[in-house]
């Protein structure tokens, strides 16, 4: 056999992992921020998910936020909004 | 998604809501951003398509799982295995072993690659006068950062000549400008590719075609440079079918997507200069383009009968530039340019006809569809003024047109998405200028 050397076009790099939040210890009174990326029926499964988080969990008031296109960033207002929240929904990915 | 791991990086606990089908394609994503463990919360796919009680019947069954997620947390899931191997590999030289090794470890597009050994890779290297470890990036969606030597490997791969290198790179540096959001391009399920538009003498110094078949085979330069960059798209980027790259269909410029403009046979200014470069400067310009779409004008005589067949193309339903705030891009063949000079219009008329006259009656669309045309086109209907239609672009100059192709009344529609605009980089060589 005839051998030759490659090289690797990939590339594997380790990701500087990220620590995630403290989750909250007790949705009563939280206030929730969503997220509606404008996907279709976001808005309807954010109103449906919010009634039922406020019923059976006793959430306090809701922040939602609305991008103007699924893949856009978060606008620095918006991210701003949201920082004040004690959890974050995002809807959604489909 | 991503916007998950910010709010997380932040110190805000999240739950991201994703349809079954994308599920796993978040996950992979989130672990290329650091945190693979964000609680992701499964519903069933599709919702765009589903009923409103259905809709609200999901959510009733999603309450609890979210609910969850917010508390608890969720425990990491390993992104999709990845093949790991050595940077320097020793093989077999055989070709059918080689090509065999390449298509089992994930290194192509689906067609044979040439093989990058220590030699090829180094002339390729020594083109760009660039320093092997230098880096760019993060590449999405997976935000790898890249040597230019792993840059390198994917251009001896894709088959490019050393003297495409530079074009290849100032390719790369123009797609991962935030304007051009390659991020969306990569992991939609809409059909997009960066579209690599060449400018300038280098057109000729590297024999890229500008003329017939500009988006077809046949032009090794053309189709070794955008190849390169979808094969960096893929190596570094981790961008695969399937896992973040989601089309529902794709379109062949996600094998390669690179034409040149041919400034001999165009009437008017370049693309380059119009957008600020000097006409002895070299330029490459992406931007988000999904399949072209042939406008062909059989009998028109007169640019007015010209521009009437391209305003019925913009007119039709269901192209990104009606959803997209992007602005469209028209690829004019060199007849259908000249006739259009003859009768008095430059780029800057044809944009604003396009403006004026591309505009769809809103009754033709359903209410759903309206009134995500008034969130996602918010900007056309402030400055239009007009809020009966919705026009294809929400400022004149965000229409973009370039001449190119051979003989012929055939001109291409290119209905464009996510990018906020287009971005120009200049090509450098070797010798610091730009050729």
């Amino acid at each position: 056999m005839t051998g030759i050397t490659i090289l690797n076009p990939k590339v594997s790099q380790p990701v500087t992992p990220i620590t995630g939040a403290t989750r909250i210890a007790d949705l009563k009174g939280a206030v929730i921020g969503f997220v509606d990326n404008s996907k279709q029926n976001a808005d309807h499964f954010i109103e449906r998910v919010g009634a039922l988080l406020r019923e059976n969990y006793g959430i306090g008031a809701n922040v939602t936020v609305r991008k103007r296109a699924p893949k856009d960033e978060l606008a620095a207002g918006d991210l701003a909004e949201l920082v004040k929240c004690a959890a974050v929904i995002q809807c959604y990915g489909d | 998604m991503a916007d998950g791991v910010k709010l997380e990086a932040h110190g805000i606990p999240t739950a991201t809501i994703c349809s079954t089908a994308f599920a796993g394609a978040a996950r992979v994503q989130a672990a290329g951003r650091g945190f693979a463990a964000l609680p992701i919360v499964e519903i069933p796919h599709p919702m765009h398509t589903a009923s409103r009680d259905l809709v609200e019947g999901r959510a009733a069954d999603a309450a609890q799982s979210i609910a969850r997620a917010l508390i608890e947390g969720a425990a990491a899931r390993g992104a999709l295995g990845e093949d790991i191997l050595e940077e320097r590999i020793e093989i077999d030289a055989d070709p059918v072993a080689l090509q065999e090794f390449f298509f089992t470890h994930g290194w192509t597009d689906g067609l044979p690659v040439t093989a990058p050994t220590v030699e090829s890779v180094a002339a390729m290297l020594a083109a760009s006068g660039r320093d092997a470890q230098e880096t760019i990036g993060p590449v999405p969606p997976r935000m790898r950062v890249a040597t230019i030597e792993k840059l390198a490997i994917n251009a001896v791969m894709a088959g490019c000549k050393p003297a495409y290198f530079p074009v290849v790179l100032a390719a790369l540096e123009a797609v991962l400008d935030d304007n051009i959001r390659l991020y969306g391009i990569q992991t939609a399920t809409n059909t997009s590719s960066a579209l690599l538009i060449v400018n300038g003498p280098i057109v000729k110094a590297l024999g890229l075609n500008a003329r017939g078949n500009v988006f077809g085979q046949g032009n090794r330069a053309n189709a070794t440079i955008g190849r390169a960059l979808q094969l960096i798209l893929r190596n570094v980027g981790g961008d695969l079918p399937g896992e973040t790259d989601m089309a529902t269909h794709g379109h062949a410029g996600k094998y390669t997507f690179c034409i040149a403009e041919n400034e001999d046979e165009s009437p008017w200014e370049p693309l380059h200069v119009e957008r600020g470069f000097k006409v002895g400067d070299s330029t490459v310009t992406a931007i988000g383009g999904s399949g072209p779409q042939n406008v062909f004008t059989y009998g028109c005589e007169t640019g007015a009968e010209i521009l009437d067949h391209f305003v019925g193309a913009l007119t039709g339903l269901g192209h990104n530039n009606i959803i997209f705030p992007t602005g469209p891009l028209f690829v004019l063949s060199p007849e259908h340019a000249q006739t259009l000079a003859r009768d008095g219009y430059d780029k800057q008329k044809i944009k604003q006809h396009f403006f004026e006259k591309a505009r769809i009656p809103l009754t033709r669309f359903a209410e759903r569809s309206v009134v995500g045309l008034h969130h996602r086109r918010s900007r056309w209907f402030e400055i239009a003024g007009d809020p009966n239609h919705i026009g294809v672009a929400d400022r004149v100059n965000d229409i973009n047109i370039v001449v190119a192709g051979g003989a012929g009344i055939h001109s291409q529609f290119v209905p464009t998405s996510f990018s906020y605009e287009p971005v120009t980089r200049l090509i450098r060589t070797k010798a610091g200028g730009t050729k």
